[in-house]
């Protein structure tokens, strides 16, 4: 860079001159320097936000426009506008501006660092595992003022469900509009080829590894018995819930024994290294989405997956004429129900300032029938009973749908397991994936492992 | 020529400075700087001295995210080094092979352009999802190159799947997209004046000597060019690494880059402020290898500019 | 002149010997052009069989040729949201990577002149600025760039997009062309200096004419990155008709359920067509070089 630097540097009288020049320009920048500190202050305290003040219900009119955003891809977004496109003929003063994302982590991506500058959509999708960060943080209105009034009618959905919206401190934030839940799946043809017996849902957990172990020997080579879950978290959830414990207390922490999860860990590894289930690589490489897992390319006999994806996973099964898929529960035991409550459903962004027409669509969206059957339980089986039954009920029988329905309404009644959600859930995923495969890999023991978890989870979530 | 220049403010003097005229070429970037650039700049800077998660106000805290960086977080030193790997392998690999064809591709033969942009294709699909899909049906379980192995009996694995494996099948998705290197090159090529080989065939030299005496210092501007950008590309690349271990850094982090790390920390445990101090130390180690390319760019970069 | 001397010193025998042997070497060329294209391209054809499969197929045939070829991906895939057409996404990547390109060759090849060939104060420390804009990932400045946008309004219009085009703002390009510029021997702009010529005048007399490669790049490249940018549309566009190309793809992505495979294959296929006609089209100022020192 010397070729750049000026030639007359080596005139004594330009030096002189340069000298003076290079002060008023050492002033001049400090002067710059401290302008934009002062404007660095300014601009760090752009980030985030204060509560909001509780603003009273506003009953007002049904009219201007608001900002919906949802997850999801075609199917998703057709029957979404078809919902939209009634809402605005009953109320035509009203105008909605629809958001799509397709991708459900882009979604999440984009949300938030609409909500670090308080610009979320009006009406955003939330999902349980997402609800508590972002109402400790105060960018969701609380709710429960406009469910008093009337203004969103919760009354048709399951307490359970209700209270699942529920943040840290007790307010309702999200009204649920889909009921999902994870659990087994698998591959009923290739069981009964194999002589297995019938999986029951109150399997005790040794009962279903001796299941998978007695599977791998009878199932045609290439074909593995279980794909490998040890990162999944859902079946963590199960794990514990099943074992009378609770995954994470009111700090967010993680509340239940490390020996439990050494126990986990050492259930799927016990699988692994029979050669039940998928090798380490194979789970690495597997992709996440429906169409491309082990289970429906036939590669594996039994999964976790969720029960809404029912259909979509056996299309595939279906177009290469390998198996039938059915849904099992996770252990209900005698300790605790290994099924978990998932909810999805719609929010209020705290910088809303059109609260009539965001309630007015809450409401619509959970309650209408005819939107109801427009959108038939897209995202999560739908919240309010009787609009269930009535989906049930107008399926056709032994359709992935109807199984798929039937198997949310009995999970919703028989008392399922919630969870309470810490901020900044989603490391809690990340770890767990990190620390698995350092496990499946045999990069550190098992309990190095869930030591390195444990840490890593309690320094970050709240 | 214009013989009569627009008077004497516009006229041009030989070795003395030029401010006025320089930031009017420069106004555009110089207004862009303050305007668009220098904010957000300062703010990540500012960021990495506090506790931000987001969605909250940030919490000033000092130093604690550089010491927390300095101090050993395991994945941070894991990231580097798999980051140090990856720079090592690919930068001189593209380089190698975006100038072969470059020099292949430069003249002399029909159909330059159908070739050309045939090279270049995979590099215009970027860094989409489509990108994993396609990377998985050749470096798969089930992928080509193990149905290659297989007809010479060579048994197949999952490259991406195992840790040993895992970064190459990065490298060679860097390496693949050379397409833009290339047209550089190219670019850079069709600067050279013909005459030059031209009096080098008069005078006897070969191709070979061509190559070494009179391509490769001429090009060596653009040489340095590719090399400087790759470096600092290289560094902060993110994308493959997400989209091909769905987001969690390969099989026991072998594929977990600098800029993956970064991300998972801001974005996935929200902690921004670890994050922006994780930016600003790549910076750091970015600036100084590229001041270390600058001062041995003396030795080997022959510019027009100088004599 | 020299040429011809050289021709007339072979005796013909060799002159055909030396011209079957170049058919030759013009015949290995292509040769191993074609080998490395089938090697290099392989992923594409994948993709090209894919996108003529239905989507429920794509991954249960292991070959590269479609099973059941059916055109119903291209057809599905061009109206990824209801109201909202593919024609229309095309409309709107075109637009703003257009204005991308004419801003940013504009501002870049400017600024490229002034630190390749002006002397002005502070020319180091602008110059290691200008490296230090390139050298910080991009992660951390989401958020704040996020914030300035929406402070300034500009939220819900391409502005975002296209105005830091104009005015420089990734110097990747700048240093490209410093680079090119720096390449071409300064007697040029002597002559034109002693001849009475402003800055300016050189520049577009002078180096601009003999930079086109450099430019025709950046062209190109700046229409690329533009058409691929993903992250910008995502948080700067709310109005799906608004959307471009790569946001249009992601509305049949899916990752953690069921994404429309065919459709994105499909789509994905169509798209890389605008950009290799810009590249074709730009091909040729690339190869418009000097031959000559130029002196002249």
């Amino acid at each position: 860079m010397d070729e750049l630097r000026s030639a007359d540097a080596r005139h004594p009288a330009a030096r002189t001159a340069r000298s003076r020049r290079e002060l008023l320009a050492l002033a001049r920048n400090g002067a710059i320097a401290l302008a934009a500190s002062g404007g660095l202050a300014a601009l760090l305290h752009e980030f985030g936000g204060e509560q909001p003040a509780a603003a009273a219900p506003p009953p007002g009119p049904i009219q201007g426009e608001i900002g919906f955003s949802w997850w999801g891809t075609g199917e998703r977004s057709r029957k979404t506008q078809a919902v939209m496109t009634l809402f605005q003929q009953k109320y035509p003063k009203a105008q909605l501006d629809g958001e799509p994302v397709g991708d459900f982590n882009t979604y999440w991506e984009k949300l938030t660092v609409e909500a670090a500058a308080r610009n979320m959509p009006d009406v955003p999708q939330m999902q349980v595992r997402y609800l508590t960060v972002y109402a400790t943080r105060h960018a969701l209105r609380p709710l429960d003022d406009l469910v008093q009034s009337g203004a969103i009618d919760v009354s048709g959905i399951p307490k359970v469900a209700v209270e699942s919206g529920r943040g840290r401190d007790g307010k309702l934030y999200m009204i649920p509009t889909g009921s999902a839940t994870n659990n087994w799946m698998y591959n009923t043809t290739m069981a009964d080829k194999a002589g297995l017996p019938v999986l029951r849902s109150n399997m005790t957990w040794e009962q279903l590894q001796r299941w998978l172990l007695d599977a791998k020997d009878k199932l045609p080579s290439g074909v593995y018995a279980s794909d490998l879950r040890g990162a999944d978290d859902s079946i963590l959830w199960a794990w514990v819930a099943s074992h009378g414990q609770v995954l994470f207390n009111k700090s967010g922490k993680l509340a239940f024994p490390k020996q439990l999860m050494v126990d986990y860990w050492n259930w799927w590894e016990t699988l692994r290294k029979a050669g039940a289930t998928v090798t380490a690589a194979m789970m690495q490489e597997e992709p996440t989405d429906n169409q491309q897992g082990y289970l429906t390319l036939g590669r594996a006999m039994f999964d976790e997956r969720p029960a809404n994806q029912l259909a979509a996973i056996q299309a595939p099964l279906t177009a290469s004429g390998k198996g039938t898929l059915k849904l099992a529960t996770f252990p209900v035991l005698p300790k605790g129900n290994g099924q978990v409550l998932v909810n999805n459903g719609l929010s209020i962004a705290a910088n809303c300032t059109n609260i009539p027409t965001a309630a007015a669509w809450i409401n619509f969206f959970t309650n209408d029938p005819d939107g109801a059957k427009v959108y038939s339980s897209d995202n999560g089986a739908v919240t309010v009973t009787s609009l269930l039954a009535a989906q049930i009920a107008g399926s056709a029988p032994d359709s992935p749908v109807k199984a798929y329905l039937q198997f949310l309404k009995d999970m919703i009644n028989s008392r399922p397991t919630v969870i309470d959600f810490p901020a900044n859930y989603s490391a809690v995923v990340q770890a767990l994936a990190n620390n698995y495969s350092n496990v499946a890999f045999e990069k550190a023991t098992v309990e190095a492992s869930v030591d390195a978890f444990f840490s890593q989870v309690d320094a970050v979530t709240s | 020529m214009g013989s009569v220049g627009p008077g004497r403010r516009g006229r041009a003097r030989l070795g003395r400075r030029d401010d006025r005229v320089a930031y009017l070429f420069l106004a555009p970037w110089l207004l862009g700087l303050v305007g668009i650039t220098i904010g957000p700049l300062l703010a990540s800077l500012g960021l990495s001295f506090t506790h931000y998660d987001l969605l909250s106000t940030p919490r000033w805290t000092g130093l604690a995210n550089y010491h927390r960086i300095a101090s050993g977080d395991p994945a941070f030193g894991q990231s580097l080094s798999v980051t140090v790997l990856y720079v090592a392998a690919s930068v001189p690999a593209v380089l190698v092979i975006s100038l072969a064809l470059a020099l292949l591709l430069n003249r002399g033969l029909r159909g330059l352009t159908l070739y050309r942009g045939l090279f270049y294709l995979p590099s215009l699909l970027g860094g989409s999802v489509a990108i994993a899909v396609l990377w998985r049906q050749v470096f798969g379980i089930d992928g080509m190159l193990n149905h290659i192995l297989a007809l010479v009996h060579i048994a197949g694995q999952s490259w991406i799947g195992s840790p040993g494996t895992a970064l190459y099948t990065l490298v060679a998705l860097n390496v693949w997209q050379f397409g833009a290197a290339m047209i550089i090159f190219l670019a850079g090529l069709r600067q050279i004046p013909q005459d030059l080989y031209e009096a080098a065939a008069v005078d006897g030299a070969r191709m070979w000597r061509q190559f070494w005496y009179i391509t490769l210092p001429m090009l060596s501007p653009v040489i340095f060019f590719n090399a400087v950008l790759g470096l600092i590309r290289a560094f902060q690349v993110f994308t493959p690494a997400y989209v091909i271990s769905n987001g969690n850094g390969g099989p026991a982090g072998s594929m977990l880059l600098y800029a993956l790390y970064l991300y998972q920390q801001g974005f996935v445990n929200y902690d921004m402020g670890y994050a922006a101090a994780m930016a600003w130390v790549l910076v750091v180690i970015i600036a100084a290898l590229t001041g270390m390319a600058f001062f041995s760019a003396r030795f080997w970069v022959h510019y027009g500019d100088t004599t | 002149m020299e040429a011809a001397t050289i021709r007339t010193n072979y005796p013909s025998g060799a002159r055909t010997a030396a011209r079957r042997r170049s058919v030759v070497g013009v015949g290995a060329r292509h040769l191993l052009l074609i080998a490395l294209l089938i090697v290099t391209l392989y992923p594409l054809f994948w993709m090209l069989g894919a996108s003529f499969e239905p989507s429920a197929r794509i991954f249960v045939n292991a070959g590269l040729l479609p099973q059941s070829w059916t055109f119903s991906n291209y057809r599905d895939g061009w109206y990824p949201m209801q109201n909202l057409s593919f024609s229309r996404l095309f409309a709107n990547s075109v637009i703003i990577a257009g204005l991308a390109v004419i801003g940013n060759v504009w501002s870049c090849t400017m600024a490229a002149y002034a630190f390749a060939r002006l002397r002005f104060r502070f020319q180091g420390v602008l110059f290691a600025i200008m490296l230090l804009t390139i050298m910080l990932p991009y992660q951390v400045l989401i958020i704040p760039q996020y914030i300035l946008f929406l402070r300034l309004g500009w939220l819900n219009t391409y502005l975002p997009l296209v105005v830091p085009r104009f005015l420089a703002v990734d110097a990747f390009f700048i240093f490209l062309v410093v680079q090119f510029i720096r390449g071409l021997p300064r007697e040029l702009d002597e002559a034109a200096i002693i001849d009475g010529c402003g800055h300016v005048q050189v520049f577009y007399r002078i180096i601009v004419p003999l930079a086109m490669p450099a430019m025709a790049t950046t062209g190109i490249f700046t229409f690329l990155n533009s058409w691929n940018d993903f992250l910008g549309p995502l948080l700067y566009l709310a109005k799906p008709t608004m959307y471009t190309v790569p946001l249009g793809l992601n509305l049949f992505l899916d990752l953690n359920e069921t994404s429309q495979w065919g459709p994105l294959f499909a789509m994905s296929v169509v798209s890389l067509i605008p950009i290799l006609m810009i590249f074709v089209s730009f091909q040729k100022l690339l190869t418009e070089g000097i031959s000559t020192t130029g002196i002249k």
